[in-house]
């Protein structure tokens, strides 16, 4: 254990400063339970898309419930802006304000509901309790809130400002009330989880007034503060191991609703002393399309990364963030003005916000001194998240609407020290969950077919990316929905890192006419072998107003996250339990992670043989350089000394230059196609720019260094 | 003359104890891998102190109670048997799915999927499908069901489990698959989803499937072992053992639902301090039960402890019932460590019992909570545990000093007095939670702390949440195994039978029927007397459009029309005592998803008249301490066989065999009942 006191100023006594913190946690862990129990909504209480926090008055995070990370960022921008804006109005005890605009207050889209309500210590006001939580619809042209056909945000849902007073002084606002109750399709059910905001707020307000009873205002606040210097300070201490300078990385939101084009999401980042400064100029503008992303939330993917890869042990707080200062131009797609649509920017735009990041992080990262730090690289996550809605009538006659909360079953990036998560979800999505068969069934008219994990998905290396899953259904109870559909993560997919390859996308189809039923009728179970069907129809990337009827199959796969290391590195006795348990293919084993078996257990001579041939195929000649038998799961990505670039896994010499991917063996492929050949499954992008793979091998060992995507340049808008 | 005898296995000790006309023996024995001998260990030593030659000691027990851990142990290790899985065509990654893995675990390195309770090739699909409606889809043809089984054994299952889609609805499948086993494989373990669980959500109920099948044959070779030990040595008296959901069954209901034997140890503990509650006339307790890892803290209301759905089970989430219990990893074992940003942390590590806490001198090197009590003179190296191990107070200091208080900067004391206050305000917040959030004021509360240390901490915690009574049992061992012995005998039997106020009422009257013919057998077959007998009818109830249903409780009789409004009123009640008046959603419809009966075979209480503690005389010695609740060192006194002295006013520390207590300035402690110590705050 190294001696750190240094964080903790002369003067105070950590222990104190700790028990604060923790009361804190525990205060916002409170009001999200308020939240949960007292809620209708399924998105609440059962995939925990929500976040309850507490701010100081000016709006920083005093602390940050375990749920939902976008949120750091559109709660913040959301009480800065309340602040700002009422400024000078009367305040009491006892009001909440609401707010959903993404433009205005910060919200992530329009469902996403803030209640934020004072903190007063007796006359004095101490802070601000904040409650967001999806909320079922929210009004606008589709119900749910996601609006694929919108052109404007006018048309998307009902834009509540900052400012809209909803509670006065404990009391509902009737005449709010009555405006947002007349504009959104399930009325009780909104009022319901408004109530369940302001109960949790009010359970935060109750705790924190003790709190400050308990500690004395001036030690409260002096302890709060010192709290956030401590956490910058050790932020700012891993950023200073990062290697300083200029990185630059794109990603591509896909389709914005309306046409396939891809959008270009860049940033430079400035990596200087223990200062990080995220510039996303040079992002596309701003389209007329739901995909972009409002500042507030922008603030909040880069959080979803920056957390797990810096701050990972450290407790949340206003200060894990003061040492990154984020840039973007007004009317660009990560800070879009006004009529911009906006009602899926996070899960598209924003989840590539924490891909860039991540991707700019592991460039820092690889080639710090640090070996902590250099054990923060790890395979991109599938990141996005993968829609399918729902809505028709029952046989019985009554309406519904499936917002089928399954699309968070995405793979999480492989780490340097294990495989990634299956089925994780997005980096944000801190404490999700997946629904049961049986809860979708009950509620809805629905059966399901299969639900598995997609073994397509997988980013091939020396450590697995996650898997996503997979499932079909088939109506029951209904004899035609109207589905909206969108798979953000489809054609531009997750990379792997040091060597491993990208994870597999997502998708939605309809096997139209199918013979589903005469199956059941028949007692055979509808499995995909047996099931026939006239057309395997593949939907759109966003697509909405898709009819499915009773004889149609759908089906969703979603994607999985990248690898981490060379396949060749793998551990061949992982694999062959991979094989064992159907993950991985036998020809992928071969192929791939060149490992013999024999009767289901590892060929170690075999395996052998068949890596050293990959590898000479790899260079299309013989190694001059052997790789270090055992070499680890890290040692394929290039790292640097004082004579420059080398790979690890052989200690072959790559370059002495600044940028070794200059000269190193660079293989350029089609990414649909390559990445198909390997087993994982990607759509063809069918019009300009291409996708491209390239694969980056060591001239003298054929060792793979890295992989990436990368979208044709010139071609894109 | 009666007989009881209780045994409570823990992870280092067997603690067993005889009531014998009202007085209290114990022994003690180092608990065994096999279980077995730890037990029949612990069992020699009460009959050599009970004076009984020959077999007399076993034939004369009336009662034997065994609070039991071979099931926590297998999950702990997880060690299984090699259970293998019969699931619905089309998904087989139920378990692996997981519904997500995703904790708040922030570090990607740390996340991980839920242990593996089985391996993946065995389990196996099976061709057929039932509906929500439960609607046979497909159905089960004896090829399909031959070809699941005949592959499942091949791949080497040692026991099955079968947890198939909708089975709760329609068991039909499940069923017929029991039913082929027991024709065709009669000696292969076997656990069906539909007898075992019959509540939706397929992931808990495959959880809790496959993790019963997986322990059953170890379970079945453990009873069979301890029957035939016991009856060879003459014991007549029926073994009852104690369930998760607070109350026991026979041997041969445990074997049928293994599972439930799960964690039931703390739930010993929390029955005794709800007999405690109510023989001091305390309505409200608190219980803080401290041991070597971990705090587990319980509400009783009006001598009722509440029972949770959804219960955890090794970190996986299962559709049993438990007592309402809200663990937190704040023990005596747990190391204090420093953390990223140089702040002190406590738990959630332990240092286990080995090597345990620096001071026992069994090469830990890291400061534990024990260490830091010992550092600060609260605990007597010579007297700890009534002197059957002696502390090291060097190795306590070097071990703090070393991790703690040179990387912070401080000196020892201080460190040490860090240590106490953060653990202090963990499980204050742990405690704060089982009341607050469930809408209880903490202040209306009676704290009984037990458990090793907890002495040392439960006035504390006690100041931190506002609680103005803390009650420690006097021997605390006793008191456990004590509970154990007074638990009631409880079988509770449910159906997930979705039903809606427009609907007849005797459609659900039917369901509650069925239910009770089953705990009428039930009471048949454990023997119970009629005038002990008690059923109670549960209806889990929401109103559409929540997830999560509030349970109501009703008479046991008859349900009518007439009853729908009285049903409907005290759901309302129930829901807003839980989340507060107003929160009901009275323009929505209610559902009922569960009905449930419960059936309690009430166990009589016997006073004990001795505690089965050291007697002896009253001594005091002063002792240079930093007193925890200043940090300051002060000469405090320290009281020995304090029942003789009766009260005392606080600072002061209370040494028993058992366990130390600490009493702040300001409050007062005095013997209730016959040796407990009560502890009143803010007495002056």
């Amino acid at each position: 254990m190294t001696t750190n006191s240094s964080y903790v100023p002369a003067g105070y006594d950590p222990v104190t400063l700790e028990v604060l913190r923790m009361r804190l946690d525990s205060i916002v862990e409170e009001m999200g339970s308020a939240m949960i129990r007292s809620s209708g909504s399924p998105v609440i209480t059962e995939s925990g898309d929500f976040n309850t926090a507490l701010f100081d008055p000016e709006g920083k995070i005093y602390s940050y419930s375990d749920f939902v990370q976008f949120h750091i960022g559109s709660g913040s921008v959301a009480v800065q802006n309340l602040v700002a804006e009422i400024a000078g109005e009367p305040l009491y005890p006892g009001d909440a304000f609401i707010c959903n605009d993404p433009h205005t207050a910060g919200s992530a889209h329009p469902p996403d509901t803030n209640v934020i309500s004072p903190i007063f210590y007796g006359e004095e006001l101490i802070g601000w309790a904040q409650s967001q939580a999806h909320l079922v619809d929210v009004g606008g042209m589709t119900p749910g809130g996601f609006a694929p056909g919108a052109y404007d945000c006018y048309s998307e849902a009902l834009r509540l400002p900052p400012g809209v007073k909803v509670f006065e002084r404990g009391k509902p606002v009737e005449w709010v009330r009555r405006v947002l109750l007349n504009n959104v399709r399930v009325p009780t059910l909104f009022w319901n989880d408004v109530r369940s905001l302001v109960a949790s707020n009010n359970t935060g307000i109750r705790r924190l007034c003790g709190t400050v009873e308990e500690f004395g205002l001036e030690q409260f606040r002096d302890h709060t503060r010192v709290n956030f210097e401590i956490a910058e300070r050790v932020v700012r201490e891993r950023i200073a191991l990062l290697a300083d300078g200029v990185y630059t990385a794109d990603e591509w939101t896909e389709h914005n609703g309306h046409v396939n084009e891809l959008y270009r999401v860049h940033c430079t980042m400035t990596k200087s002393g223990d200062q990080v400064t995220m510039d996303f100029t040079g992002s596309s503008p701003q389209t007329d399309g739901f995909i972009n992303l409002s500042y507030g939330t922008l603030i909040g993917s880069v959080a979803s990364a920056l957390v797990p890869i810096l701050a990972w042990d450290v407790p949340f707080n206003e200060g894990v963030m003061t040492a990154c200062t984020v840039l973007a131009e007004r009317g660009s797609l990560v800070n879009p003005e006004p009529p911009a649509p906006i009602s899926n920017g996070h899960l598209t735009t924003g989840a590539r916000v924490s891909r860039l990041v991540t991707k700019l992080l592991n460039e820092a990262a690889r080639t710090s001194d640090s070996e902590l730090i250099r054990a923060r690289t790890q395979g991109v996550w599938a990141d996005s998240w993968t829609g399918g809605i729902s809505a028709g009538t029952r046989d019985d006659g009554e309406y519904f609407v499936l917002f089928n909360m399954d699309g968070g079953g995405m793979g999480t990036g492989a780490q340097p020290v294990a495989d990634g998560l299956d089925c994780g979800g997005m980096m944000t999505q801190v404490n999700n969950a997946l629904p049961d068969v049986e809860m979708n069934e009950m509620l809805y008219p629905v059966l399901y077919l299969w639900k598995r994990l997609n073994t397509a998905s997988v980013g091939h290396g020396a450590h697995r990316g996650g898997h996503g899953h997979e499932f079909a259904w088939t109506l029951h109870g209904a004899g035609e929905v109207t589905q909206t559909v969108f798979a953000p993560n489809a054609q531009v997919v997750a990379d792997g890192f040091g060597g491993g390859y990208s994870g597999g996308g997502s998708g939605h189809a309809v096997w139209r006419a199918s013979n589903v039923n005469r199956l059941i009728d028949e007692g055979i179970v509808p499995t995909e072998h047996a099931l026939h069907s006239a057309d395997r129809e593949l939907l759109e990337i966003n697509q909405q107003g898709i009819a499915i009827g009773a004889e149609d199959v759908f089906v969703q796969w979603v994607a999985g996250g990248g690898g981490y290391g060379d396949p060749l590195l793998r551990e061949p006795a992982l694999v062959a339990r991979d094989v064992a348990d159907g993950y991985v293919t036998e020809s992928a084993a071969v192929d791939v992670y060149g490992v013999e078996l024999a009767d289901g257990a590892v060929d170690g001579a075999a395996t052998e043989r068949r890596r050293a041939a990959l590898r000479a195929e790899r260079l299309g000649g013989q190694p001059t350089r052997p790789v270090e038998a055992g070499a680890k799961a890290d040692s394929s990505a290039p790292r640097r000394d004082t004579q420059g670039w080398y790979c690890p896994a052989s200690g072959a010499r790559l370059s002495t230059g600044e940028d070794w991917r200059a000269d190193v063996l660079t293989r350029t492929s089609i990414a649909a196609q390559r990445l198909g050949e390997l087993g994982v499954r990607v759509r063809t992008r069918e019009s300009e720019p291409a996708v491209l793979l390239e694969e980056l091998i060591s001239p003298s060992c054929g060792t793979l260094l890295e992989t990436r995507i990368r979208v044709a340049e010139g071609e894109a808008r | 003359m009666t007989l009881h005898v209780g045994i409570d296995v823990g992870g280092t000790f067997t603690d067993a104890v005889a009531i014998h006309d009202g007085h209290a023996v114990r022994g003690k024995a180092f608990s065994t891998p096999d279980v077995t001998s730890g037990i029949l260990d612990a069992l020699a030593v009460l009959e050599d102190r009970l004076g009984d030659g020959g077999d007399e000691f076993y034939s004369r027990i009336d009662r034997f109670v065994l609070g039991n851990t071979i099931v926590t142990n297998a999950v702990d290790e997880q060690k299984y048997a090699g259970v293998g899985l019969l699931t619905t065509q089309g998904f087989r990654d139920t378990l692996r799915i997981a519904r997500s893995a995703r904790d708040e675990e922030r570090d990607p390195h740390r996340m991980a999927p839920p242990p593996e309770i089985i391996d993946r090739n065995r389990i196996v699909e099976v061709a057929e499908r039932i509906d929500s409606r439960g609607e046979v889809l497909v159905p089960l043809t004896a090829e399909a069901l031959e070809q699941a089984v005949r592959r499942v054994l091949e791949a080497g299952a040692e026991s099955l489990a079968v947890c198939l889609l909708w089975s709760f609805r329609n068991p039909q499948h499940e069923q017929e698959i029991g039913k082929y086993l027991e024709t065709h494989h009669p000696d292969l373990p076997y656990t069906l989803s539909s007898a075992l669980t019959p509540v939706y959500r397929e992931y808990e109920r495959m959880v809790t499937t496959t993790l019963d099948a997986a322990v059953k044959p170890i379970v079945a070779r453990h009873f069979d072992q301890l029957a035939a030990e016991l009856a060879g040595r003459g014991l007549r008296t029926r073994v009852q053992i104690m369930q998760v959901h607070g109350g026991f069954l026979s041997v041969e209901e445990t074997s049928k639902a293994p599972i439930a034997m799960f964690n039931s140890g703390p739930v010993g503990g929390v029955t005794g301090a709800r007999l405690l509650g109510q023989r001091l006339g305390r309505s409200r307790v608190l219980t803080a039960d401290m041991g070597g890892t971990s705090l587990d803290a319980a509400a009783i209301i009006d001598d009722e402890f509440r029972v949770l759905p959804r219960a955890e089970i090794g970190g996986l989430p299962t559709s049993l019932t438990a007592v309402d219990i809200e663990t937190i990893g704040a023990g005596g074992g747990s190391l204090a460590w420093i953390d990223g940003r140089g702040v002190m942390r406590v738990g959630p590590h332990s240092a286990g019992s080995v090597p345990g806490p620096a001071c026992y001198g069994k090469g830990g090197e890291r400061p534990a909570v024990t260490d830091a009590a010992l550092v600060l003179g609260l605990l007597n190296p010579d007297y700890y545990l009534g002197g059957t191990v002696t502390l090291s107070e060097t190795e306590a200091r070097r071990a703090v000093h070393r991790h703690l208080a040179e990387p912070l900067g401080t000196d020892t004391d201080a460190a040490a007095h860090g240590v106490y206050r953060l653990a202090v305000s963990q499980m204050a917040n742990a405690v704060r939670k089982i009341t607050v959030n469930r809408g209880h004021d903490p202040r209306e509360f009676t704290l009984i702390g037990f458990g090793g240390a907890c002495g040392l901490f439960a006035a504390a915690i006690a100041a931190e949440i506002g609680v103005a009574e803390v009650v420690i049992p006097r021997n605390a061992a006793v008191f456990s195994a004590y509970g154990l012995m007074h638990a009631d005998s409880v079988f509770s039997a449910v159906q997930t039978t979705p039903w809606t106020f427009a609907e007849p009422a005797a459609q659900l009257e039917k369901e509650f029927a069925a239910l009770e013919a089953r705990a009428q057998e039930w009471f048949e077959t454990e023997g119970v007397p009629g005038e002990r007998r008690e059923l109670y009818r549960e209806a889990d109830m929401k109103f559409l459009g929540q997830i999560f249903e509030v349970t109501t409780r009703l008479p046991s009789k008859s349900f009518g029309d007439a009853d729908k409004d009285l049903l409907r009123r005290r759901f309302i009640e129930d829901y807003e005592a839980e989340f507060g008046a107003g929160t009901a959603w009275t323009e929505a419809e209610i559902l009922l998803v569960n009905s449930r009966v419960k059936a309690i075979g009430r166990t009589e209480a016997q006073q004990i008249t001795d505690n089965g503690g050291t007697d002896e005389r009253h001594s005091v010695e002063r002792r240079d301490c930093v007193d925890p609740a200043s940090g300051q060192r002060r000469v405090i006194e320290v009281h020995r066989g304090f029942g003789a002295l009766g009260k005392a006013a606080g600072p002061c520390l209370l040494e028993e065999p058992d366990t130390t207590v600490y009493v702040p300035a300001g409050a007062v402690v005095e013997v209730v009942d016959g040796g407990h110590f009560s502890i009143t705050l803010n007495a002056v």
